[in-house]
């Protein structure tokens, strides 16, 4: 008995064959690609150009501010001065000479153990006074 | 075009920037005796296109840990063989075939089918191949059609020689007594 092949195929099939399957290779790769990397592929060159116009707007608005601020828009050494003045009172002179006239004043660097007769030493004061570099002068005038 | 041998193809197939070109060249060496293996075990030559596809898919994927312990063309064989007895048993259990009438539906294909161009005689033939139980087919149209060593055959279907030889001549003889008795 003849044993000829008895079947046939389309004609060129053989020779698309490989392109076909080249081609569903290729889908399936694809597809097997995870769904979160291809949303990134995908998004990752329009997030890049949003980066770059903020940055770009960013830097333009500083540089425009800080064109157009003029010398007198920025804080003078008087508004300074005030300023620490203002917030910083409980450190001047007069104030700490008013603590010095209150009953309840307390010698914080004085030793624990001290009795209150000798914190009643006159000379102590004037010791801390001179210390604290105060105006004798300023004492002795006011008191 | 010049043809690479198994060995040359595996090794281009294993340097990653020639990984598609080789690969090409092996599915043009084994796409037609693949396709004629497959297409007389399923008939219809749109399911033999789709098997034959899903083969060489499959040879893509497990090509990287093909470590040449057999050759490469009886890994091939045995790649398509599997997905032509699966898709047979497939459609068997899809569509609660019993045995006789899954025969009966290959032989009106294959009556019907515009791409069989045999005579008389040779449609007897396949008729009578289409009666035999699967793996007896696929033992029959290897050797007599195919005319493949039975040392390879044992390799692809995973059986001894004898077993083979002993299928074979079953085969023969009741398709022998299938085309006298007809």
């Amino acid at each position: 008995m003849d044993r000829k092949n008895p079947f046939s195929v389309p004609e060129g099939y053989f020779d698309s064959f490989p392109a076909k399957l080249a081609e569903r290779l290729q889908k399936e790769h694809s597809a097997s690609v995870p769904l979160k990397s291809r949303l990134w592929e995908t998004i990752r060159p329009q997030l890049a150009l949003a980066a770059a116009i903020t940055a770009f707007a960013v830097i333009g608005y500083l540089g425009f501010r800080s064109f157009m601020i003029t010398d007198d828009q920025w804080l003078s050494d008087e508004m300074i001065t005030g300023y620490i003045e203002y917030y910083h009172y409980e450190f001047s002179e007069p104030y700490l000479l008013g603590l010095l006239e209150e009953d309840d004043f307390y010698f914080e660097d004085y030793p624990a153990d001290a009795g209150w007769a000798e914190i009643d030493d006159p000379d102590l004061y004037i010791d801390y006074l001179y210390q604290e570099e105060v105006d004798l002068y300023l004492i002795m005038t006011e008191f | 075009m010049q043809e690479h041998s198994d060995s040359e193809l595996l090794s281009l197939f294993r340097d990653a920037g020639r990984k598609s070109y080789a690969f090409n060249m092996i599915v043009r060496k084994y796409q037609e005796r693949l396709y004629w293996h497959i297409r007389k075990m399923v008939i219809v030559h749109d399911d033999a296109d789709d098997l034959l596809q899903n083969c060489f898919m499959k040879a893509w994927k497990g090509l990287d840990n093909f470590r040449g312990e057999s050759q490469l063309y009886t890994w091939l064989y045995r790649i398509a063989t599997n997905e032509a007895l699966s898709f047979l048993k497939e459609k068997k259990r899809k569509y609660f075939l019993p045995v006789v009438d899954a025969e009966a539906e290959l032989s009106s294909n294959l009556e019907g089918d515009e791409y069989f161009d045999g005579d008389e005689l040779q449609l007897k033939l396949q008729k009578a191949i289409l009666c035999l139980p699967e793996k007896q087919r696929l033992v029959f149209n290897m050797r007599y059609f195919d005319e493949m060593k039975y040392e390879d055959m044992a390799q692809i279907l995973d059986t001894s020689v004898g077993a083979l030889k002993a299928s074979y001549h079953h085969a023969a003889k009741k398709i022998e007594h299938m085309i006298k008795g007809d």
